[in-house]
């Protein structure tokens, strides 16, 4: 075992593809000997971005997905020493987003319980308006879905994770996963179809 | 899994992404988390227990209000009944203790659940595969240690509240005692018996048991005076000191006016005598002392004796 000397350390080609998704990064390129820092800085670069957009799905705020995907850093950061498991870096960072996100979410409830209902989305006049209020609609239906199916959806079909990947991010059970997934489209499709 | 559901899915995985394709993070993240990295680690530390600190207090000082609340009610209560009914009291102080211990089991009920739901909170916002090092588990100790102390202290706090209740109970009838042997020869000769307080002062009327009231002729029954002993004597003497028919009095013995005392709520319920009072007790006075003094029950005299 390295002692974690950034120089050590072979240089990491570091791609900086921010829109790849996060069920293609299974970050086998980070070594167990990087330090936190270094790990950090690397599974930012490459990840930040659609973690914060995974949470911005989640919380509906891109400041507060920001600061939840920046404290799960920091928190994996503190607990670099005790992953056995560096590969699974960005496992961590996601679950911790998702757990942290359901926090933000808690204490949002008491907030969203006084607060007046936000104007909704006026349909531009711009060119795709169609697919605008089709998006709309869709992330409107999202919104009303219990959180746990919310959740199961964004990580299927927004992060693109499998079941089992859904399971652990989430920490429920594959069967679980299959049940909020299948209550989620249905409820989605029935709040869709009673728009239109 | 059908076309029509399979085309919904690549409707909702196209429809997030295109939502989430305008988002951009604003500002420089990597800045903002190095930034709190670089805080001393004992800044972060201080930080975390405080607020955590402050989230335990609340709760505390929630919890402690109701508790507290029902503690000064229960003094209160309690010390107007212990002028009046003892054994009545003595119940209630039963009552409200075991209320005081649900209440204080429910505190810590509730402390250990916070405590551990914060501990799980901690633990599920990532992975905790082995127990790390010492320093992981100093904010947890602490938090713990800071709950224990809240219990002792609540501990200690109830024992106080339990001994402010008997000494408050105690100190009713040993001031009940004290005026009446200050009163003693002040207010009625014994000669005249206390007769003028025999079923018409306000005290007689208050003990509500006018056919005791007057039966027990001892003298030196008035030097059992309670507190509010100062009303109690009417300077008419009663002709009769028959408890079957209290004679009307010609003298303004009952005067409504000197009632003073918050004990004057004394239930009717005739309790066990004590052997504070002098054995030379009459009428009312004498049974405002011995329901003073009946928290400390002692049934081997009772004002149900036979008239003398």
């Amino acid at each position: 075992m390295t002692t974690g000397e950034p120089d050590a350390v072979p240089a990491r080609p570091i791609t900086v593809t921010t829109d790849t998704l996060l069920a293609d990064a299974s970050l086998e390129s980070v070594p167990a000997e990087w330090d936190a820092a270094r790990a950090v800085t690397a599974i930012y670069t490459a990840h930040y971005r659609s973690l914060v957009r995974l949470a911005v799905l989640l919380v509906r705020d891109v400041a507060t997905a920001e600061e939840v995907v920046q404290d799960s850093f920091i928190a994996m950061h503190a607990a670099w020493r005790r992953l056995r498991d560096t590969e699974k870096a960005l496992s961590y960072l996601r679950q911790s987003v998702v757990n942290r996100s359901r926090s933000v979410l808690r204490h949002r409830v008491v907030v969203d319980k006084n607060a007046p209902k936000p104007a909704p989305d006026m349909p531009s006049a711009e060119q795709g308006a169609i697919s605008l209020l089709e998006r709309a609609a869709v992330i409107a239906a999202l919104r009303t879905l219990p959180a746990r199916q919310r959740e199961a959806l964004v990580l299927k079909y927004y992060a693109d994770l499998s079941e089992a990947q859904i399971a652990d991010t989430m920490g429920i059970s594959r069967g679980a996963v299959k049940s909020h997934t299948a209550r989620g489209v249905a409820a989605l499709r029935v709040v869709l179809e009673l728009e239109t | 899994m059908t076309a029509q559901e399979r085309d919904f899915e690549d409707l909702l995985s196209r429809v997030l992404h295109s939502a989430t394709d305008r988002v951009e993070p604003v500002g420089d993240g990597l800045t903002k988390i190095r930034e709190r990295l670089s805080e001393p680690w004992l800044n972060r530390q201080w930080w975390l227990l405080r607020n955590e600190f402050m989230v335990l207090g609340w709760f505390a000082v929630v919890r402690c209000e109701s508790l507290v609340a029902m503690v000064r009610s229960a003094a209160t209560s309690l010390a107007a009944r212990a002028a009046g009914d003892g054994a009545a009291a003595a119940a209630g102080n039963g009552a409200r203790l075991r209320r005081l211990a649900a209440a204080v089991g429910g505190i810590l009920a509730a402390a250990l659940g916070g405590i551990a739901a914060w501990i799980s909170g901690k633990g599920a916002g990532g992975q905790r595969r082995s127990p790390g090092p010492v320093i992981n588990w100093l904010r947890p100790a602490l938090a713990v240690a800071g709950a224990v102390v809240l219990v002792v202290a609540g501990v200690f706090a109830l024992g106080q509240i339990r001994q402010t209740i008997v000494s408050l109970s105690d100190g009713a009838g040993g001031i009940a005692s004290g005026t009446s042997s200050q009163s003693t020869g002040n207010r009625v000769s014994p000669g005249r018996g206390g007769g003028s307080v025999t079923g018409v002062g306000p005290l007689a009327s208050q003990a509500g048991s006018s056919a005791r009231t007057g039966t027990d002729h001892r003298p030196g029954a008035h030097a059992s005076s309670s507190p509010c002993a100062s009303s109690a004597p009417s300077p008419g003497p009663s002709p009769s000191p028959s408890p079957s028919s209290p004679p009307p009095s010609p003298s303004p013995s009952p005067s409504p006016s000197p009632t003073p005392t918050p004990s004057q709520s004394a239930t009717p319920t005739p309790g066990p005598t004590t052997s504070g009072a002098p054995p030379s007790a009459y009428g009312a006075v004498k049974y405002r002392t011995t329901a003073l003094v009946c928290t400390q029950p002692n049934p081997t005299s009772s004002p149900s004796a036979s008239p003398a």
